[in-house]
């Protein structure tokens, strides 16, 4: 058998995934009746769908022509996504500045064309920019720096 | 967090003791977490508090809204913060409900906290659509007995105000009504005022507008005595329904460990603030007023916190309602 | 009427004072500053800056809000056409055409005509708001559950017509919104559902975070494959005014974006977030040539962009005169209201005139101020394209990630940003479309709310449903637009039509 459309197999896929995993959060909330609905129909009956959806889009997708997959930019995804998980990790602990000077330095490895200097005179204005606008004109319960 | 415990300690280590600190308080701007967003009726009481707190402390005190999970996620973050007094909790009735709401809570409500003092009682009202059969209270009682299929009872979500109100009226009552829950005051009120539903007992903050315009009718008011801003309105015990009787109260928390002296600084604070005549103002404008001097203390609130989760467990149980 | 005038006299006067005037130019540059700002739509804005109208008078506190409210949408749907990332649901429809006509060089009419149409439907809503506020707030206090219900559904098949490409992916995007707008805890038990143990999702996925991360991160990874795009985008801007042959396309989508929006903006559940697609669909039903949609149709732009700011204006109708927020973002100016002590409700209109007519007038001068703020800055902001990509994009990063953070404060809610962020771009690599899932979100717990509310109100019995005639008449319309959907001959138009953008 040939997959004709990979794009929308990946995608069938990975919505029966989706609907595992939500099904498998559901456990025993009572699905009661249409007329007196608990709290597990609207989920079990969107779980049920997501997956059936996925299942006619993977089964099409050995039938129907259709789109190849397009391959995933990790080079640009990874730094990028970490960056994001980085300030979220730190910017607590360590406050916006450092947080946010994290932020630009794990975001810099996703650059098209990566310029030190540029990006650290970039990252300090801007990061001075948010604290002006944030916390001394919106006087925004930001932590600044570490605490202590 | 773990970073700054650290810090804390190390840095207690270097002056050597605890008292020191203590006299110095507050050095830097204090935390008033608020475990709701920006703009709730919650929010509002923090902001009045905490303005006149920062005059008399002489440091800033700001509100931060840590909202979520009913309110348990901004008091977890308090109960573990450093007890210093940088670092308090605004809460409402909420923080005794949330002990039985929540069955795998993180923190114990009753003994994570040093409690500050007592902050208002919002008073609650028992409303109805404007078109409802029964004129005062002891006809509302007759009718939703002799009717009890017909009736609707709405609330503003699991764990709200209007929710607790609404379990002791059906239990003063023994008798249980379809109760129709909404995603907070606002879209209730709408289908009150709509009369897609018949009852529903809310605070004052958020129904003295509608019953001053006629939108609603109002029954009783659930306090000991009448409130001003609605002068006309008997109350629950007044109108012969005495077991109904709750006030959505507020209460500041430091976490567990907080020196005593620290707590005595804030405490004082809060107590100026209660006496700050924009403060009372503006509680009024909101149908609420300050708590008497004598509850706004420690000793008060940490009794009240342990009456009221008593008070509130069986029945909450008996419901089999919980937010976990 | 009479009336009326004088009413909007008193407004115009209370508005009019210096101190309002400043606070209300402060309010609308300040959120067309911030609207601007990607990832940052006018909930996140407000709820930013509720805290300092804590120390002005109410009226001006108001005044200042409600500019940021415009302000915010008037940036983010320069956002939209311009990096191609809405601020809020509301602006979503103008990525559609307006991003695509900045890419071909037209990103200056684009803005223009947003703002110009934008201007004219605030205008008429103002008016509205001052004519029939009153009589039409009672006509929507007739929406009971069951209406909500049959409106919601209406509104989702809506979008399954609206979405381009495969039907049953937009379909599969539907669904998926709905099971994200499950998490949380659910309302009539508050037993938790979907939410992986995650405390920061109990009461459900907050919408700027699912919508930074699936819009905003989403398209800074695909600009970053694709940086060549950017450079020609920035290149080929030339003049900012309309043609007059733009003006005239667009004369009657901005009549009917108007009528639509004032409408649909005064139903309380949030009407005017499906204003802009309402308009959007009905532009392309109607168009003679509904292929150029989708592809910089200036229709596209106009229709949208004026139905969203009527509704924006009309919204303010439920919270004039009910005290009941229909949309977030109303929802904080109950906030701003409380904090001031004023507690909205049917007494305001009698019992504070001022503030009520006052808030009215500038409404109509906030919206002036817009135009006049926004069309001689439309360099400015297309001069923020020309800045490389490379120190853009770090900076959007940034401000996505302060502006969630401070909505709980929470580090956590950044971090779902990244995997919200991951699922959007896999969403987008496999030709499916993001839109109509926001939408889907942010309808669905409306949705089985007031499903569920419907049956505990008629004690189970389905007949509520057919029995009322509102919900009757919108059921069949929702019904109608499904068969529209099915019907062979249609979608195969309907696939040609979509087929394909890129």
């Amino acid at each position: 058998m040939r997959v004709r459309s990979p794009q929308d197999l990946v995608g069938g896929i990975a919505l029966i995934a989706l609907a595992a995993l939500a099904f498998s959060q559901i456990g025993d909330l009572r699905f009661g009746t249409a007329s007196r609905m608990g709290p597990g129909y609207f989920p079990t009956v969107l779980a049920a769908l997501t997956g059936l959806v996925g299942l006619v889009l993977a089964v099409r997708s050995l039938v129907l022509d259709g789109h190849g997959l397009e391959s995933l930019n990790l080079r640009h995804g990874l730094p990028l996504l970490g960056a994001i998980l980085v300030f979220g990790l730190t910017i607590r602990p360590l406050g916006l500045v450092l947080a946010s000077g994290l932020l630009f330095l794990v975001s810099a490895f996703a650059s098209p064309e990566l310029k030190w200097r540029e990006t650290l005179v970039a990252s300090v204005v801007l990061i001075g920019l948010a604290v002006l606008l944030f916390v001394v004109l919106l006087d925004l319960p930001f932590p600044v720096w570490p605490r202590m | 967090m773990r970073f700054s415990t650290l810090a804390v300690t190390a840095f207690a280590l270097a002056l050597g003791s605890a008292p020191a600190l203590a006299e110095n308080f507050p050095s830097r701007p204090v935390t008033m977490v608020v475990p709701f967003s920006a703009g709730g009726p919650t929010d509002t009481v923090a902001r009045l508090v905490a303005q006149s707190m920062s005059q008399t402390l002489g440091q800033q005190v700001i509100v931060e809204n840590v909202g979520g999970a009913g309110g348990t996620i901004g008091a977890g973050r308090v109960a573990k913060a450093d007890p210093d007094g940088y670092t308090i909790l605004l809460h409402h009735i909420g923080q005794a409900t949330s002990a039985t709401l929540y069955r795998k809570l993180a923190y114990d409500p009753k003994t994570d906290f040093a409690p500050i003092g007592l902050v208002t009682d919002v008073p609650m009202t028992i409303v109805a659509k404007k078109d409802f059969p029964a004129k005062d209270l002891k006809e509302l009682v007759a009718y939703v007995k002799a009717n009890p299929d017909k009736v609707t009872l709405a609330n503003a979500g699991v764990g709200a105000a209007s929710h607790l109100c609404g379990m002791l009226f059906m239990q003063a009552l023994q008798t249980p009504l379809t109760t129709v829950p909404y995603k907070g005051t606002g879209p209730a009120m709408n289908d009150l005022v709509g009369g897609q539903v018949d009852l529903m007992c809310d605070q004052t903050t958020n129904t003295t507008g509608q019953i001053k315009g006629g939108a609603v009718k109002a029954y009783a008011v659930t306090t000991p005595t009448r409130v001003a801003s609605l002068p006309d309105l008997p109350t629950t015990r007044e109108a012969g329904l005495p077991g109904v009787e709750v006030a959505v109260w507020h209460g500041l928390y430091a976490p567990k460990g907080t020196p005593d002296a620290v707590v005595t600084k804030l405490n004082a604070a809060l107590k100026v603030a209660l006496k700050d005549a924009t403060v009372k103002q503006r509680f009024a404008e909101l149908g609420t007023e300050p708590v008497a001097e004598a509850r706004a203390t420690p000793k008060a609130l940490g009794d009240f916190v342990g009456t009221e989760i008593d008070r509130w467990r069986p029945l909450i149980q008996a419901a089999g309602v919980y937010a976990d | 009427m009479d009336s009326v005038f004088s009413n909007l006299a008193l407004g115009f006067s209370a508005a009019g004072t210096p101190t309002n005037l400043a606070l209300c130019f402060i309010g609308a540059l300040v959120g067309t500053l911030i609207g601007v700002l990607p990832g940052l739509g006018p909930i996140a804005t407000i709820a930013i800056l509720l805290p300092i109208t804590f120390s002005l008078d109410p009226l001006g506190a108001l005044i200042m809000l409600a500019g940021i409210y415009y302000g915010a949408q008037y940036g983010g749907s320069t956002t939209a056409i311009l990096v191609n990332m809405p601020g809020e649901t509301s602006s979503v429809v103008t990525t559609l055409d307006g991003h695509q006509m900045a890419r071909q060089g037209r990103a200056g009419p684009a803005l223009a005509i947003a703002a110009l149409g934008s201007f004219f439907a605030g205008t008429v809503a103002t008016f509205l708001v001052a004519l029939f506020g009153p009589i039409l707030a009672s006509f929507a206090q007739n929406f009971g559950p069951p209406e909500y219900f049959a409106l919601m559904l209406t509104g989702l098949i809506g979008a399954i017509v609206l979405a381009s490409g495969s039907v049953l992916k937009a379909v599969a995007m539907v669904i998926v919104g709905l099971l994200l707008g499950c998490v949380g805890s659910d309302i009539e038990t508050g037993e938790q559902r979907l939410t992986l143990g995650i405390a920061q999702i109990a009461e459900g996925i907050n919408f700027t975070t699912l919508a930074v991360g699936l819009f905003g991160v989403a398209e800074i990874l695909r600009n970053l494959e694709k940086t060549q795009d950017r450079t020609i985008l920035g290149a080929k801007i030339t003049g900012l005014m309309p043609t007059w042959a733009d003006i005239k396309q667009s004369i009657m989508p901005v009549l009917r974006g108007t009528g639509i929006g004032s409408v649909l903006g005064i139903l309380p559940g949030n009407g005017a977030v499906l204003a802009p697609y309402a308009s959007y669909t009905l532009e392309k039903k109607i168009s003679r040539t509904p292929q150029r949609f989708g592809k910089g149709a200036i229709e596209g732009v106009a229709g949208p962009e004026s139905a969203n700011n009527a509704g924006a204006q009309t919204s303010f109708i439920p919270l004039l005169t009910l005290g009941i927020p229909p949309n977030a973002v109303m929802a904080m100016m109950v906030g701003a209201m409380t904090i001031q002590g004023i507690v909205p409700g049917p007494a305001v209109m009698t019992e504070n005139p001022t503030l009520f007519w006052g808030m009215i007038a500038s409404m109509w001068i906030g919206n002036l101020m817009l135009v006049i703020i926004n069309l001689p800055l439309v360099g400015v902001w297309v001069r923020l394209l020309k800045v490389p990509y490379r120190i853009l994009f770090p900076a959007i990063l940034m401000f996505c990630c302060i502006g969630v953070y401070s909505i709980n404060s929470s580090g956590i809610e950044v971090m779902l940003v990244a995997l919200f962020g991951a699922v959007g771009y896999f969403l987008v690599k496999h030709g499916f479309e993001p839109a109509p899932l926001l939408l889907a979100f942010v309808l669905g717990p409306l949705m089985e709310e007031n499903l569920r509310r419907s049956f505990l109100i008629a004690r189970g019995d389905p007949m509520i449903f057919v029995n009322r005639p509102l919900s009757a008449f919108l059921l069949l319309v929702a019904v109608g637009l499904l068969i529209l959907v099915l019907l062979p001959a249609i979608r195969k138009r309907r696939e040609e039509v979509f087929h394909e953008e890129e």
